[in-house]
């Protein structure tokens, strides 16, 4: 990444970040909310987009302290050069198994439900050599990219919901904060852990025009990302009720089967669906291994992130063939979310607390 | 280890996909850096491409082998 | 790359130049694996299921068991018939004559088929043994289960289609007084294909407010909820190839325990306040009888707990239209008439609802989603004293209600008196 080119501006920096967000995790997230307490599911969702905001403006402050650089460079200045290398390289490896285990997902979905003789591999292949090509571009590309397919994701999405809500019954929200609601802790944390995409925020930042708008930025993608997630889950749990929401794999997919367009035109909407997802986790799978693989170049102190890309793929592919099914890999997508979020909240909101104690950085308001 | 044990896996696919990855390193990645004068740089760029060759090697004995 | 020069230029032609012959091949010679021709797949538009006896075992294919005792016993064995479309013959326009010689019998555009196995995938799978093509569900509209099937259980049934991802939520599933699958074999003259006849005569209930909305989906959401029960349509196959909706089939859990009379629809429909209205009825008054319509309905239902039970309000109003005497002997332009007619209307309503209430009380099956008002609006007693779907089903049996009812006749007709 050239230092010279600082021209992503806010709304674009907003794009990455909901696009980065809206990934793989739609369609099991009603699941994660509905095991946590039923009809609290909204609330969890809630709670859970206010805890990765928590932890994007942690993100956003450090990045308004140090605009010049990301967290792998700061952190050696805050905490020491080695430390700092260490817990780098945990956040390097958690976001390679974030992009394998994202290519996972997606590939499970696709063998289940539309081509169920394409041997998974396949599936998983050809989504990540299509993350590692796009990798190869420039933050302004990344950029770009991101910037182009938000609304191909919001409106589809939102347009589903709409539809789908003729067919929702109040009574199935209540009571708002769950009849059981004491898997509410691990619910919120399994549900933030599916924000962790919007970490890239730390290499945006040194791209930004104005890095002094991190914090708004930040804001306000969590605002439209996280608000398509709360509604989602009304959708879902309004239309099936909790009990039935919790038997289905991926209720988000079964909501657009159970979505019709008005007066029949389209009888399910499950295929258009599946369209617009693809695109959500081709995105989110790009900023993961674009994070990785400049991550990578940064903690080498090399110039050239782009040895990372093609060298990657092999790495990511056999890692995300290591669940054995699906089963296991939903436990590991669970398990590796939420061991990052020590790496995605904590540790960030550790920097800012020593960089405020030792007065480092300069003023963000300075830019 | 249970991951790399014998049965049906999924690991067949990656063969092509060590040589492939470590072809375009070494013969894309690796020539641009040395162009650009990153010495550092193409270093990397031949262990990494090489490392992936090796792997791809080891996985296809493996294959052999189970 | 342009900014490293020409040099770089060509070097990168070059190599992509080498890389294009087997990336090319790659791309050809793998071709598609999901590729299916539309001939190649038996699309699947109904399918039956009945119980069979223990002695029709013998008929069955040992496909996916060939040892002894390795299937579940013999007396879980069922029959599924399956309504294949005929590829070619189903008629794609209403001028069209349906190509070729099917024209418009209906026997000719499907091929109805059946098998029997052990559990609904099993007889799928001896049925695939002998079909050429493979079975589709993507359009399955229609799923028969005969009443004793349901009684016995649809758990397997359920679980089948739930998880198949081809299967619609749109999809309707309905019990069959006697065989299922002989309403796969109906050949009813008004659609040319007999499964869509089936979930015509539903649709259009609902739109004449004949039936409510009960998908196989919407039946799978109720059937899940703790305070709620499901419920499916009723039918039987008549004299003249018709299908009859016959009541609601009352379910508990995944089994049926009861069904209910043609009315009761119209009473399930009132306390929910489904619109439109769709039902008439006799109405006593003066000594002789009128019959009105319902056209259009409004319910609330309300409860607290009283003494430690739920205790229920039902609310509703219903505006009607007069349709017919049977004799002269009534004044409608006497609004004391009117009047009455409702009056005796209302009273006859309370009665409906209340053995509506009672049966489904007696059978332990909470159609109306009663518990899910106390689940959700009373979440501290519902935890404390039900907490689950069984619980439940047993307090059911014990809570109390009372009925409201508003009547209003608004028109009658082009007659005036």
């Amino acid at each position: 990444m050239t230092k010279a080119t600082r021209d992503i501006s806010a709304l674009q920096a907003a794009a990455v970040l909901v696009s980065t967000i809206i990934g793989v995790g739609v369609l099991p997230l009603p699941l994660f909310a509905v095991r946590a307490a039923d009809t609290g599911g909204p609330l969890v969702t809630l709670l859970a987009c206010i805890c990765a905001l928590v932890g994007l403006m942690f993100v956003a402050l450090l990045g308004m302290r140090f605009p010049d650089e990301s967290i792998i460079q700061y952190s050696e200045r805050l905490i020491g050069k080695w430390p700092a290398r260490a817990v780098g390289l945990c956040v390097i490896v958690f976001f390679a198994l974030l992009t394998s285990l994202t290519a996972r997902e997606f590939g499970e979905v696709v063998v289940t439900s539309v081509l169920k003789q394409t041997p998974v591999e396949v599936t998983v292949i050809v989504m990540l050599m299509l993350a590692a090509i796009s990798a190869r571009n420039t933050m302004t590309t990344f950029a770009y990219i991101h910037f182009f397919y938000v609304p191909l994701l919001l409106v589809p999405g939102l347009l589903i919901v709409a539809l789908s809500l003729k067919n929702a019954e109040p009574l199935n929200l209540q009571p708002i904060w769950g009849n059981r609601p004491g898997g509410m802790f691990d619910g919120i944390v399994t549900i933030a852990a599916l924000f962790q995409g919007s970490f890239v925020l730390t290499i945006v930042i040194p791209a930004m025009r104005k890095p002094a708008k991190a914090l708004v930025v930040s804001l306000y993608s969590i605002l439209i990302a996280g608000g398509l997630y709360v509604v989602i889950v009304i959708a879902v749990v309004s239309v099936f009720g909790a009990e039935e929401t919790r038997e289905l794999l991926w209720p988000t997919l079964e909501l657009a089967k159970a979505t019709s367009l008005p007066a029949n035109v389209l009888e399910r909407l499950d295929g258009a669906f599946l369209a617009v997802w693809v695109t959500a986790v081709f995105t989110t799978l790009l900023s993961s291994y674009y994070l990785t693989s400049q991550s990578l170049t940064q903690l080498l102190r090399l110039q050239e992130p782009r040895i990372f890309t093609f060298f990657l793929v092999p790495f990511v592919f056999v890692i995300a063939m290591v669940p054995a099914n699906i089963v296991k890999m939903y436990e590991a997508v669970v398990n590796v979310g939420r061991i990052g979020l020590m790496l995605t909240i904590a540790y960030p909101g550790l920097l800012l607390l020593i960089a405020v104690l030792r007065k480092k950085g300069g003023s963000a308001l300075g830019r | 280890m249970t991951i790399f044990g014998q049965g049906v896996n999924y690991y067949a696919f990656s063969i092509p996909i060590w040589f492939l990855g470590g072809m375009l390193v070494l013969l894309v990645d690796a020539r641009r850096c040395k162009m650009a004068g990153q010495r550092k740089d193409e270093r990397f760029a031949r262990f990494a491409g090489w490392l992936n060759i090796a792997l791809g090697v080891i996985f296809l004995v493996r294959e052999w082998a189970v | 790359m342009d900014d490293n020069g020409p040099r770089s230029l060509k070097r990168a032609a070059r190599l992509a130049a080498r890389l294009c012959p087997p990336l090319l091949a790659a791309a050809l010679l793998c071709g598609c694996w999901d590729r299916t021709e539309i001939e190649d797949r038996a699309i699947v538009l109904g399918v039956s299921i009945d119980k069979a006896r223990p002695e029709e075992e013998g008929e069955e294919d040992p496909v996916t068991h060939y040892v002894k005792g390795l299937g579940p016993p013999a007396s879980d064995l069922i029959r599924v018939g399956v309504q294949i479309a005929l590829p070619g013959r189903i008629p794609l326009g209403p001028g069209e004559s349906g190509g070729g010689s099917g024209g418009n019998d209906p026997q000719k555009t499907v091929w109805v088929l059946d098998v029997v196995g052990h559990s609904v995938n099993d007889a799928l799978m001896n049925l695939q043994q002998e079909l050429s093509a493979k079975l589709f569900f993507g359009h399955l509209r229609v799923i028969v289960i005969s009443e004793e099937m349901a009684r016995f259980g649809l758990e397997n049934v359920n679980d089948y289609f739930h998880r198949n991802p081809e299967v619609r939520r749109m999809a309707w599933m309905m019990v069959a007084k006697g065989e299922a699958l002989a309403l796969m074999k109906a050949s009813p003259k008004l659609e040319r294909v007999p499964s869509l006849y089936l979930m015509t005569t539903l649709d259009e209930g609902i739109r004449m407010g004949k039936f409510p909305q009960d998908y196989i989906g919407i039946f799978w959401s109720r059937k899940s909820k703790l305070g709620q029960e499901g419920f499916l349509p009723y039918v039987e196959l008549r004299k003249n190839q018709t299908l009859q909706t016959q009541g609601l089939a009352l379910f508990q859990g995944s089994r049926m325990v009861g069904a209910t009379m043609p009315l009761d629809i119209a009473v399930y429909m009132a306390l929910k306040g489904n619109n439109p209205g769709g039902y008439s009825a006799f109405v006593k008054v003066r000594g002789t009888e009128v019959m009105t319509h319902v056209t259009h309905r409004e319910s609330k239902t309300s409860f607290e707990i009283r003494n430690g039970k739920p205790y229920f309000k039902f609310k509703a109003a219903f505006e009607l239209n007069l349709e017919e005497k049977i004799n002269n002997e009534l004044n409608i332009q006497d609004p004391s008439v009117i009047r009455d007619i409702e009056e005796s209307q209302k009273k006859g309503a309370v009665k409906l609802i209340e053995s509506f209430l009672e049966k489904t009380q007696a059978l332990g099956s909470d159609v109306l989603g009663l518990g899910e008002y106390v689940r959700a609006k009373a979440p501290g007693y519902w935890n404390r004293n039900v907490g689950t779907k069984e619980r439940w089903q047993r307090m059911y049996k014990e809570i109390e209600y009372e009925v409201h009812i508003d009547m209003k006749i608004r028109r009658i007709g082009m007659k005036a008196e």
